[in-house]
């Protein structure tokens, strides 16, 4: 069926962002049940997003579960950076890896990474939880992924982790120069603005 | 302020070039995305959001071409006043080793001052797993 959405009607719409219920009055068609997202509806979500982070904290927190080798690695190059606490590196990893997944020319190298022996090493061994804070403009970002690929933000966060960390270990020349001249450059530039 | 081709360019800029017949499909949709969007949402089968359009229009090929039908709906911000013909296409993206084809229906608003787009659909029509192929290192 592909709905043309002749007929509608004015309802007040209920939508779950992270937990959190966001409702607002809109046209909805009678025989899909779509909403149509506006530029009012949309600066009505804005605002109640700016409330939210006020006022619910821990909605923008995930719980990752990382492997002990890639929770290594994170430590390895965290130290790098002094002051700046393993969470803020994985908030930024997560940052730069969904700027890249926009990009099918640099996308194309998280996949590549997944193909050598690196990242199947960082998916073994126990797991530690790490609790990260995103802002609302990253946690809207991450529903969006998720909704994308069809995954949930808790396991985006992990195979960003699992993806760039394996990138730092990488030898090979193109992943090599990936990490070093696009991805790097962009996590220290998100780490300094926080430190 | 918007950049296009690295460049920064004023709302008036981009209204010209919308209003422009030789600018080529996919440079109208992006600038009139970057205006304003009308998306209809979570519709039976479920449409992905604005953000998410946005977040894939670098996978939608610059040649392009979508086919055009008459629009026969009227409802909706801009059902009036938007262009009588709307676009059709479908794209493919790779990511995270699942192949995935969308499809995108829409039409461009007002009719003869072009200033935003409204998605009548945007959603997954088909996504298939990729086999995953391991690199070997000759030593």
């Amino acid at each position: 069926m592909d709905c043309t959405h002749k007929k509608t009607s004015k309802k007040m719409v209920k939508i779950d962002y992270f937990g959190l219920a966001f409702s607002a009055k809109m046209d909805v068609c009678e025989a899909c049940s779509a909403h149509l997202w506006t530029s009012e509806s949309k600066e009505k979500l804005n605002g109640w997003f700016s409330e939210q982070k006020k006022n619910n904290r821990d909605s923008f927190i995930l719980q990752a579960s990382l492997s002990d080798a890639s929770k290594k690695c994170l430590d390895e190059i965290s130290k790098d950076y002094p002051g700046v606490q393993t969470s803020a590196l994985i908030r930024a990893m997560t940052l730069v890896f969904l700027h890249f997944m926009e990009k099918p020319e640099f996308s194309e190298m998280f996949e590549q990474v997944t193909e050598g022996t690196v990242y199947d090493s960082f998916l073994q061994g126990d797991k530690h939880i790490v609790k990260v804070q995103f802002g609302p403009s990253g946690m809207m970002d991450l529903h969006s992924w998720s909704k994308i690929l069809q995954m949930k933000t808790t396991k985006i966060v992990e195979e960003a982790v699992y993806r760039i960390t394996s990138l730092h270990i990488e030898t090979e020349p193109k992943l090599k120069e990936f990490w070093e001249n696009q991805i790097l450059p962009q996590i220290s530039l998100i780490l300094k603005s926080v430190a | 302020m918007w950049y296009h081709g690295g460049l920064p360019m004023e709302k008036e800029q981009i209204l010209a070039r919308l209003a422009d017949p030789a600018t080529p499909f996919l440079e109208k949709l992006r600038f009139a995305t970057h205006l304003e969007v009308d998306l209809w949402e979570d519709r039976n089968p479920p449409n992905l959001g604005e953000n998410e359009l946005k977040k894939l229009m670098g996978y939608i090929p610059a040649n392009i071409q979508p086919t055009w039908s008459p629009r026969d709906s009227q409802s909706g911000k801009h059902g009036l006043t938007g262009d009588d013909q709307v676009f059709k296409f479908e794209f493919i993206t790779k990511l995270l080793g699942f192949e995935t084809k969308y499809f995108v229906k829409g039409y461009f608003f007002d009719r003869g001052n072009c200033h935003g787009v409204c998605i009548q659909s945007f959603r997954a029509v088909n996504r298939v797993k990729i086999n995953k192929m391991r690199l070997v290192r000759i030593k």
